[in-house]
């Protein structure tokens, strides 16, 4: 499903003293398929942005379409139920937002909640567990034995169970260790490519935005500042300077070198593969000048 | 006061319904005014030796552990418990009072401050960390960052001798990470606190003076972050992160060019990648 925000603004508590204009303008388009960050400092509007997403905040005014369906200020929740099952969100910390007795009533309640047989369900807590490399066994434990990562990976299951078309994550690997990080990033791009889930993701770790996304939106004060690729957006040294955001590691070192006097044309290196080829071709470049 | 904050001697430690031992003979003696860091993985038994460390948990082993030369314990625990602050990973969970400086407040309500001490007290803590303009905010309004800041403040207000971050910086943005790390050591050389940090992530070691690694619930490193940031392939099998200098570093090896085995900044790194340029 693809989505489009065409001039959306967003305010919340208006026409109050402490009305406050969170989204201001916003136009848009996210493919459907695709792989898109949406990076900003904290207060840019990332999580206004994304709550419009399934119709948890309606457009103060302007338009958000998702698929067939358009959101306006004047839609009504009973129109949006089927949007809920669509697109599927997991917050921040969600393993805070786990709550039955088991794995699997954890797993199935989404699906039930949506009018999945009993039986049903149970067939999917098991496929959605095996999805985020979780075996059968977890089914019967209680979630609030479960380390960090493997909270975090049951709260996953518990929102693709409803089979989601489009997912937002918002800072998924916040707080986990490098392995565990690695692997929640991993399954979230295995979800993109082999079952061709949009993403959607909000996320602090400019190495995860330059490793795993295509498409990046960049938010300031509630207004989109550019959407380009990660390598059109961290090689733009004028944006990210000025709106103070942080460029990954290896675009920091590249420039450090450029700044130096290192000979290099082509656009910054994003990430460590790209960096790598980067490293080889200055010293490549440089043997070639020294043989002429 | 004693010269030593903590001392651990022969600590293991088993939970009742585990088979296993969490702890395995655990070693460790950190100095008054030091920084410790305790590095890593999840669940390898870093929150158990801190909770034990605080008397949060009762030690049931044969071991022991001395906070200033007091043996941990039931009977000690109201004194232990003096010396201690600690801020927890997540900055949400960690509010009571309707406003910053209620918030901060709080502890010294607990223990009976008089009004004009407390009133003081808060202010200096909320100065300390920069927190001071968001005396009447509501904690709910502030950043991650500032949310931390908050905590840290709460528990500068009471005084302790120890501080203890718990994965404290694991959820906030770089930035905010590093200025928060950045409060605590400025902090810590000011009033002298021993600060202990536990952390999964390898970047937050570098100001430490003391680093251990515990896997499998068995101390498997100890020394100055200098000397931890090399040990590439032991990072790797502990499951922590090679820094990224170090990686740069082993690409540049199988390029021909050979940095030495030091720790060092992006900036040094890219010091050292351009002498050899420049020559070639």
């Amino acid at each position: 499903m693809e989505i489009l925000f065409k001039n959306v603004d967003y305010i919340y508590q208006p026409n109050s003293p402490f009305q406050f204009k969170a989204l201001t303008d916003v136009n848009l388009k996210i493919e459907s398929g695709s792989f898109t960050a949406i990076i900003g400092k904290t207060g840019s509007g990332k999580s206004t942005l994304i709550r419009h997403l399934n119709g948890l905040l309606k457009p103060s005014s302007g338009e958000v379409k998702i698929g067939n369906l358009t959101i306006t200020s004047s839609i009504k929740e009973s129109q949006l139920s089927d949007l809920r099952r669509k697109v599927g969100m997991l917050f921040q910390f969600p393993e805070q937002q786990l709550f039955a007795d088991t794995v699997e009533h954890d797993i199935e309640f989404g699906p039930i909640n949506f009018g999945t047989t009993k039986e049903k369900a149970k067939k999917i807590a098991r496929e959605s567990l095996k999805k985020v490399g979780l075996n059968d066994e977890f089914l019967n434990r209680s979630p609030l034995e479960l380390s960090g990562g493997q909270m975090r990976r049951v709260a996953l299951a518990g929102v693709l169970a409803v089979k989601p078309d489009i997912l937002v994550l918002d800072e998924p690997t916040a707080g986990l260790d490098f392995i565990g990080k690695k692997e929640i990033m991993k399954l979230i791009k295995k979800l993109q490519l082999e079952e061709h889930t949009t993403i959607i993701l909000v996320s602090n770790s400019m190495e995860d935005v330059a490793d795993y996304a295509e498409e990046v939106i960049l938010l300031s004060k509630g207004k989109v500042i550019k959407q380009a690729s990660p390598n059109k957006i961290f090689s733009n040294k004028e944006i990210t300077s000025a709106l103070g955001i942080e460029t990954p590691q290896t675009t920091v070192l590249a420039e450090f070198l450029l700044e130096r006097g290192v000979d290099f044309k082509g656009s910054l290196p994003i990430n460590e593969k790209s960096f790598n080829n980067f490293l080889k071709k200055i010293f490549e470049e440089k043997k070639k000048t020294r043989i002429l | 006061m004693s010269n030593k904050a903590l001392e651990i001697k022969n600590l293991s430690f088993k939970y009742r319904h585990n088979s296993k031992e969490t702890l395995k003979k655990i070693n460790l003696s950190v100095e008054k005014g030091k920084w410790l860091s305790i590095l890593s993985r999840n669940g390898s038994g870093k929150t158990t030796l801190i909770k034990l460390a605080a008397g949060l948990l009762e030690n049931s082993s044969k071991g022991s552990i001395k906070i200033f030369d007091q043996e941990v314990n039931q009977e000690n625990f109201a004194s232990i418990k003096e010396h201690i602050g600690m801020v927890f990973q997540n900055p949400d969970n960690q509010f009571v009072g309707p406003t910053v400086q209620d918030d901060v407040a709080f502890g010294l309500e607990n223990k009976s401050i008089e009004r004009n001490e407390m009133i003081e007290r808060v202010d200096s803590a909320l100065k300390d960390v920069e927190m001071i303009e968001f005396a009447n905010r509501e904690p709910n309004s502030l950043s991650g960052g500032q949310k931390q800041r908050v905590a840290l403040a709460s528990v500068l207000a009471l005084q302790p001798d120890i501080i203890i971050l718990d994965e404290a910086t694991s959820m906030l943005d770089p930035k905010g990470r590093k200025s928060l790390l950045k409060l605590v050591q400025k902090l810590r050389s000011q009033y002298k606190i021993t600060v202990i940090a536990i952390t999964h992530d390898i970047q937050e070691i570098e100001q430490s003076d003391q680093v251990i690694i515990i896997d499998g619930g068995k101390k498997k490193l100890e020394g100055k972050p200098a000397k931890i940031l090399i040990e590439d392939e032991k990072l790797e099998s502990f499951g922590l992160e090679v820094p990224f200098t170090k990686r740069v570093r082993k690409r540049l090896f199988e390029l021909g060019i050979i940095l030495p085995n030091d720790y060092e900044s992006k900036e040094m790194v890219a010091n050292k990648i351009w002498k050899y340029y420049s020559k070639m």
